[in-house]
Formats: C-alpha cells, sequence, structure tokens
C-alpha cells in the first residue's frame, strides 16, 4: 500500500511537471514553423529556387503577407487565384496572403507588437499611433525615390502630405485618391411603394418625409399580416448608433462628415457637433416620429439581426441607413421579388434651402494606409510592388479586369463586354476573377479618369448604373425625371470643397490614451446615451433632455475637446497651409 | 535552566517540524505541482501591478517597454478618484457595480434559501426531482443565449407585452429594456431565473444533513411545520449559509460584465456599465495599461476589504468564518 502511493504520487508530480514542461514547447515548435514558412521566402529571394511559378527570368516568386484589421472575406476566398491576381503574380512574381483581425482586435495588435510579429505589411484602420510608437514602419521615402515614380505620380500634391515631419514616409494614404461619383451610400431611404402609392410626391425636408410615411401607414397599417413599420434604426450594437443615429443628423443639418464635428470653413476652428446649436431639431423630429408611432420602439435596443429581419419583412417604410448596412435585408426582398418594397434613396434634409451633402467634394486626406514593416525580408521587393499597384494599368486591371475578356473601348467610352455587364453583378464575381481585389486599403485611384480619357471606376458611369437598375428602380427614376440616385442629390460642384480633408481620418488615428481619444470618447458616449433618450421621451420633456445632455458634454469637457480638435486640426494641416 | 530550555525548545520544535515533513513527504510532494501552479497564476501576475504607478506604453517587446516607461506614482488612482468626484463615467460604474450586486446579494441569496426550504417540504418525490432539475437547467445556458431569451421576452412585440396589453394592464407597449430605471431590476430578475436552481442544490445538501430525530421530537412537542422550518431547519444550515455570505461578499464588486453587456444598450448605460466595462473600455480599449491596472488593483483592494469585514462581523455574531 504505502509502495502504490509513493509510486502514485511520484506519477502524480512528474505528470504535472511534465505537463508544464510542455507548454513552451509547442509554442517553440509553432514559432519554428512559422520562421521556416519565412525562412523559405528568404531563401526564395536569394538563391533562385527551380519552381514552377517563375514566370519571367529574375522575377523569383514571393509572398507578402499583410495584416488588415478589419475582415474582408472575399479576400481570403480569392486567395490570390484570380485571373487579374494571376497577371499581377505574372507581372511581378507577387502573391498576397491576407491576414485579418479576429477577435479583440486590440488585443491582438497588442500581441503583436509585443512579440514583433509583424507580417510584412500592416494596415490598422484605428491602431495606427500603436504601430507607429512602436517604430514598426519603414521609412519608406528613400525607397520611394528610387523606385516609386508612379507612387509619387498618383499621389501628386498628397504625397508631400504622407511625410511626417522628420520627412519619413511610413504609409501609403489608403482609397479613394480621387472619389467615385457613383449612387450614394447615406441618404433617406424610403419605399418604392410608398413612393408609388402617393404619386412620386416631392419628398425634401423631414416633415415631408414624415408626412408621407404616415399617410401610407394610415392607408395600409398591415402588410403582409404584420403591423407597418415607418422607420427602424439598428442601434443595440456597439458602433452601429453612428451610422443610423448619429450621422443622419448630420446630414440633414447638410454637415460634410467630418465625424462628429463641425468645422467653421472660415476660422477652421473645431467644435463637437453636438453641442452645437441646432442640431437638436433633428432629434425633435425623430421625438416627433417616436411619439406620433412612426418609430419602432425597438429601434433603440434590437439587434442588427433583428434590424435586417424587419426590413427582409418588407414592412418597414423608411431607414436612415447606410445601403452597405441594410443591403443584407434588402437582398431578402430582392429574392423574394418584392422590388416595391426595396428601398429609393433620396435627399432628405431638415429644410429646403439645407443640400444634402452626399456628394460634398474634400481634399484628399492621407491619414492612414498600407505601410512595410520592419519584419518584411525584401523592402525594395515591397515598394516595387506597391509602386507596381499605382500603375495606370494595374489601376484599370484591378477595377475593371482584362481587356477584351472583361471591358472594351467602345462609342468613346469604357465598356464591360456584355457577358461581364450580367456577370459582374452576380455574387462571387470578384473571388473567381480577382476584380476589386487589390483596392481598399492598398493605393487606389477611384474615380476620375485615365490618360486617354477613359473611367477609371465603371461605376462613376451613370449609364452603367442605369443598364443595371431594376424596373422598380427605373420607374421610380424615370418619374423623379433623372437616370441615378446621384443625379437626385445636388452635385460636388455646388460646393466648396472642406479644404481641411476628411477630417474624421485625422480624429480616428489619434493615439487612443490621448486626452483627445478619452474626451472624444467620454463625449461619444454621452450622445450615444441621449440621443435615445431625447428620441423617446415625451414631446414637451424634449428641450429638458437635451439641456441635461449639454450640460453633461460640459462637465465632461467638450470645450476643451473642441480647443483640442482645433489644434489636431492646424497640426495636420500644414501643407494646406502653406500653400 | 531557564536558558537551556530556551535553546532546547526551538530546535526540538525544529526538529518535530522535521519529522512531520518527513511523515507527511508524499503528500507535500503531491501538492507541489498545485503550488508551484498557484505561485506561477496567482502570485507571479501581481508583479504587472506595478504597471499601475507607471506610464506604461506598449512601443516594442514588453520588457523593454516596462523598463523604459516612467514612474508616476499615485496618478492613475488620482485620476481615478477625480473622476469619481466630477461625477464621470467611473462613478456611474462603481455606482452600478454596487447597486447590482447589492440587489442580488440581497434577493439572489435569499431566494434560493426560500426555495430549498419550500422544495424540501413537498413530500411527493418525483414531483420534487423534477422540479428541482427544472430549477436548475438555466443555469446551464450560457449568457449570450440567455440574454437572447429574455430580450425576446421583453421587446415590446414580445409575449410580456402581449400579456400586459392584452389583460389591459398597459394602454401602450413598454419597451423594458430602453428604460435605464428597470434595468438593474430586470438584470436581478434573470440572474435569479438562471441561478435559483443552481444555487439552492448547496442548501438542499445541507437540509438533507439535518438530524430527522430533532424534527420527530419538535413534531411532538406540537411544533408547525411553519415553527419546524425557523427553528430546526433554519439554525441548523446556518453555518453554511454563513460561509456562502462571506464567499458572496467577496464577489460583491467582481459581479462579471457579460449579462450588463449582453443586455445593455446606449440608451440605458447610466444605470448598466460595470467596473469591467469602464475598465475594458477606458483602460485596456485605450490602451491605457496603467489606469486599467488601477482599476483592476482598486476592484481587489475593495473586494479584500468587504470579505475581511463579513467574515469580522460573522465571527462577532458567533457564527463560523473562513478565515
Amino acid at each position: 500500500m504505502k509502495v502504490l502511493m509513493k509510486l502514485s504520487a511520484l506519477i502524480l508530480a512528474v505528470c504535472f511537471i511534465l505537463t508544464a514542461c510542455q507548454q513552451p514547447e509547442s509554442g517553440t515548435a509553432t514559432t519554428e514553423q512559422t520562421q521556416e514558412t519565412t525562412g523559405a521566402e528568404e531563401s526564395g529571394t536569394t538563391a533562385p529556387a527551380a519552381t514552377e511559378a517563375v514566370p519571367e527570368a529574375g522575377l523569383q516568386p514571393q509572398t507578402f503577407t499583410i495584416y488588415i484589421e478589419d475582415v474582408i472575406a472575399d479576400r481570403v476566398e480569392e486567395n490570390f487565384q484570380g485571373a487579374v491576381s494571376k497577371i499581377i503574380t505574372q507581372d511581378t512574381g507577387v502573391t498576397v496572403q491576407y491576414q485579418f483581425g479576429v477577435g479583440d482586435v486590440s488585443e491582438q495588435i497588442t500581441l503583436m507588437i509585443a512579440d514583433q510579429a509583424y507580417p510584412d505589411f500592416v494596415f490598422s484602420r484605428s491602431h495606427l499611433n500603436n504601430f507607429l510608437e512602436a517604430d514598426a514602419y519603414i521609412d519608406m521615402a528613400p525607397l520611394i525615390d528610387q523606385y516609386g515614380a508612379n507612387i509619387k505620380a498618383v499621389y501628386g500634391d498628397s504625397y508631400e502630405k504622407l511625410k511626417d515631419a522628420d520627412g519619413h514616409v511610413h504609409y501609403l494614404g489608403q482609397d479613394f485618391i480621387r472619389p467615385i461619383v457613383e449612387d450614394p451610400e447615406d441618404s433617406f431611404e424610403i419605399q418604392h411603394a410608398v413612393l408609388k402609392e402617393l404619386g412620386y410626391p416631392e419628398i425634401k425636408t423631414l416633415d415631408q418625409a414624415k408626412e408621407a410615411i404616415k399617410s401610407y401607414i394610415a392607408k395600409y397599417p398591415e402588410i403582409d399580416g404584420q403591423p407597418t413599420i415607418g422607420m427602424t434604426l439598428t442601434c443595440g450594437e456597439g458602433w452601429r448608433y453612428f451610422i443610423t443615429l448619429i450621422n443622419p443628423g448630420l446630414r440633414a443639418l447638410g454637415f460634410p462628415d467630418d465625424g462628429n464635428f463641425y468645422v467653421n470653413p472660415e476660422t477652421y476652428e473645431v467644435s463637437y457637433a453636438y453641442a452645437l446649436e441646432g442640431i437638436e431639431e433633428y432629434y425633435r423630429w425623430m421625438n416627433g416620429m417616436y411619439n406620433e408611432g412612426l418609430l419602432d420602439p425597438d429601434a433603440f435596443t434590437q439587434t442588427h439581426d433583428e434590424y435586417l429581419a424587419k426590413i427582409a419583412s418588407g414592412r418597414v417604410l423608411a431607414l436612415t441607413d447606410a445601403h452597405w448596412e441594410y443591403v443584407d435585408g434588402e437582398n431578402v426582398l430582392i429574392e423574394e421579388g418584392k422590388y416595391e418594397r426595396t428601398y429609393a434613396r433620396i435627399p432628405v434634409t431638415l429644410r429646403e434651402d439645407i443640400k444634402h451633402p452626399a456628394y460634398r467634394p474634400s481634399v484628399y486626406t492621407p491619414m492612414n494606409g498600407v505601410g512595410i514593416t520592419t519584419n518584411c525580408p525584401d523592402p525594395v521587393r515591397a515598394v516595387q510592388f506597391l509602386d507596381y499597384l499605382c500603375q495606370e494599368k494595374t489601376q484599370i486591371l484591378s477595377a475593371w479586369g482584362i481587356e477584351g475578356v472583361h471591358w472594351e473601348i467602345k462609342d468613346g467610352r469604357r465598356q464591360w463586354t456584355a457577358e461581364e455587364a450580367v456577370a459582374r453583378f452576380e455574387p462571387g464575381h470578384g473571388i473567381e476573377t480577382g476584380i476589386g481585389m487589390m483596392t481598399y486599403p492598398w493605393p487606389c485611384i477611384g474615380g476620375g479618369e485615365d490618360s486617354n480619357g477613359y473611367k477609371f471606376n465603371p461605376l462613376d458611369d451613370s449609364e452603367v448604373l442605369w443598364t443595371n437598375y431594376n424596373d422598380e428602380i427605373k420607374t421610380t427614376l424615370e418619374n423623379y425625371g433623372v437616370r441615378s440616385w446621384k443625379e437626385m442629390f445636388p452635385a460636388g460642384d455646388e460646393f466648396k470643397a472642406s479644404e481641411w480633408g476628411q477630417a474624421w481620418l485625422i480624429w480616428d488615428n489619434q493615439p487612443t490614451d490621448s486626452e483627445f481619444s478619452r474626451l472624444h470618447t467620454e463625449c461619444n458616449d454621452l450622445t450615444a446615451q441621449y440621443l435615445p433618450i431625447a428620441c423617446t421621451v415625451a414631446p414637451e420633456e424634449f428641450d429638458a433632455t437635451w439641456a441635461e445632455f449639454l450640460q453633461r458634454l460640459k462637465d465632461v469637457g467638450v470645450d476643451q475637446l473642441g480647443v483640442e480638435a482645433t489644434q489636431l486640426l492646424a497640426d495636420n494641416f500644414y501643407v494646406h497651409v502653406a500653400e | 535552566m531557564n536558558s537551556s530550555i530556551n535553546s532546547k525548545t526551538p530546535r526540538s520544535s525544529f526538529s518535530g517540524f522535521l519529522r512531520k515533513i518527513h511523515r507527511q513527504r508524499y503528500l507535500l510532494l503531491m501538492s507541489v505541482p498545485f503550488l508551484i501552479w498557484v505561485l506561477l497564476f496567482n502570485y507571479l501576475p501581481l508583479l504587472g501591478w506595478s504597471i499601475a504607478f507607471k506610464d506604461f506604453r506598449l512601443k516594442g517587446p514588453v520588457i523593454e517597454s516596462f523598463i523604459n516607461s516612467q514612474w508616476v506614482g499615485l496618478k492613475h488612482f488620482e485620476d481615478l478618484f477625480a473622476d469619481l468626484g466630477t461625477q464621470g463615467r467611473f462613478y456611474y460604474a462603481l455606482r452600478n457595480t454596487l447597486g447590482m450586486s447589492l440587489m442580488l446579494m440581497v434577493f439572489g441569496f435569499v431566494m434560493p434559501i426560500i426555495f430549498a426550504l419550500m422544495l424540501n417540504e413537498i413530500r411527493a418525490a418525483r414531483f420534487k426531482r423534477v422540479t428541482q432539475t427544472i430549477s436548475y437547467l438555466p443555469h446551464f445556458i450560457s449568457w449570450v443565449v440567455a440574454a437572447g431569451m429574455i430580450s425576446a421576452m421583453l421587446s415590446t412585440e414580445g409575449p410580456i407585452n402581449d400579456i400586459l396589453f392584452s389583460l389591459g394592464l398597459i394602454e401602450k407597449r413598454i419597451p423594458f429594456l430602453a428604460n435605464g430605471k428597470l434595468f438593474w431590476g430586470i438584470m436581478t430578475g434573470s440572474e435569479i431565473w438562471k441561478e435559483l436552481g443552481w444555487n439552492a442544490i448547496i442548501f438542499l445538501a445541507a437540509i438533507a444533513g439535518v438530524d430527522p430525530g430533532l424534527y420527530e421530537s419538535a413534531g411532538i412537542d406540537g411544533a408547525s411545520r411553519m415553527k419546524q422550518i425557523w427553528h430546526i431547519t433554519l439554525p441548523c444550515i446556518m453555518p453554511v449559509i454563513t460561509v456562502i455570505l462571506i464567499m458572496n461578499v467577496g464577489w460583491l464588486i467582481s459581479i462579471g460584465f457579460e449579462k450588463q453587456m449582453l443586455l445593455g444598450s446606449d440608451i440605458t448605460r447610466d444605470y448598466s456599465e460595470v467596473l469591467d466595462v469602464y475598465a475594458i473600455k477606458y483602460g485596456i480599449g485605450q490602451s491605457r495599461y496603467s489606469f486599467g491596472t488601477a482599476i483592476g488593483i482598486f476592484k481587489s483592494l475593495v473586494s479584500i476589504i468587504l470579505v475581511l469585514a463579513a467574515n469580522t462581523f460573522a465571527k462577532k455574531a458567533g457564527e463560523t468564518s473562513i478565515i
């Protein structure tokens, strides 16, 4: 018995020690593995390996890895195997492997920095400063001077803005260097059925929109057996309240998308938009919608799936959403053939004299983009690859596809071939062909015209848009006498461009532990909390609620936030001021 | 004489200690891995607390960043309490944490005891078993699923509104989850629904251990069922209740955050944001690791004080204590 106990104690102890020891071993095994693979790539560049994929003499195959903070699922599915991607590999020898942020991105990036385990390229939408502070990026400036003629050509004047105070270039600006004038993503959406029923009335102001919704509900309190919902929002999950609750308020007042800030175009003084006088009028309108039963009572708490399910049921008459956010719900309606329940995109503002800012132009702001990390084994090759991407023919290849297969020059325009015009709008098209894979966040020209005067982007062309609308959309558009949604909105040249650029990029790329970011988060939190409350209180309590909101913003330090933001804008503004 | 005793006693006690070690050497050997475990995972990480007194910024490898960061003393704690003074987010987070856990302590602790007592009085064995099983099933549902069920139940088109509406108790459907003032109640209610049966198990076990002879003699003396519960069952399970209470007090400030995060929304933030969420959002979420650690230390200190206080109180009251 005693021996047995001795033995079992020993075995138990040994087992524990062994399992404790095993963990680091398995850990090193995986790092060795990854080192092996990167090692293989390195040897691939130094020794001319006799693999079958060598396309041209002197072009050894090279795999570049890139980390992107958000998941772009089709890039993984495409896996650099589409026809377009194969041409890129043929020209450069390069294939790209994507790594995406999963789970807690902050934590993932923190670990990446702590381990110095960077891929070859990094694009971080909201943690740029963490990488900069850790010196993760190499300085591209000397390499671009040597190999990057096309990069310089594409960025033009903006290239100087990419340089930091010491003249280093750590990243290239993200898309789009020139805006694509396609259909608006952000607008007021209202069902075709409502417009048809009311004889396509003029809906320019919020009050007109409300009347339209109200009269339709009065006629049809139920749709397909379920109660009709006038309007709904998606605010229940994290950042989504920005899209359907916060941004529409700014749009209705005609403010450009400068984040939650308002930049005074004369003095460049910045203030927090929700502390401005007048902004409450949009939310007073929402409050009216809610109290008259036109706004879904669950609007502020439902999950995004519940929101999409409501849209898919066809009983939500109006939205204030971005197209990419509600499109999944709308697609269900299209599949079921309920075209009249899909949405028309119209410019609705608070008053008729306010211009909807969808196409308000702004100077290109290269605040963030793809950078090469210190781990990249061959920075020269990496810069050459970026330079290749900036070439005009690569940009056309990436946006249009292959000449003769996907597009042709006809009637003085670059056009899709007959098959492509159909195939383009089928799901999975990009994955099969590789078209559109080398856009965001890679350097991408976007809109405008190439050296021959043809469009860089297919969707820039109203005719292209028209041919791809369904009949329901065409009917609605014809009744309003236009040929695309974008023609319903005030055109870009009606505005003075915001010469400070896209200010939201400046706010988004501040160090997360700065005083500015702390104040910004606190103010945004209050806004996210009080806007729903203001929308749902009784109408007579609205003013008191709004006053309470302003008071708490003040307590948190909204004035200080404005001062900090003004300073930041000035700091990131030097190139313009010099101009 | 005195000195010889003095010099002898420690030696003999020391050799006695060695003898004891020798006698228990296998038991000690068996406990070594667990000791290492505790040191490695519970005590070693405490070294990280030192970054609460530094301005830690991650610039490359962790150790290097740690060495390069500045000592700032109690700056982060001062920030924290300055926030408390101005009724900023930390004030609300602390208030919500303590408020919700106190409610949970009171109701979430008393209900399982009452439930266990009631269940114990049921004579139909099959019914009793089925009831018990049903009551602790929700414990095995994860909060993510449970939150989905609760928000569906409470939505304006959900069954609770349907019932209230059809009974004519309300004129307008109530968006329960959009009303901050109801949030603590909803939290407590859903926690009780989920954990009632599970928490009652330990009390049922304690009740099962009560000597049946006591009930018999009480019955002969003419004690009613209520009297028997009050004078026999409750005093007999009192030690268990005390121990559980002390342990619960220790968890008072760490009520977790899943359910608050899942059921709370922006509109109810003043009532739903708890300390953990605050630490994630304003500490780690903003790369302010030092600040986040300061919150963690604050939480631990409060927990220790609460446990010690509850323990002393229990000792004074003449009940068992755990320390």
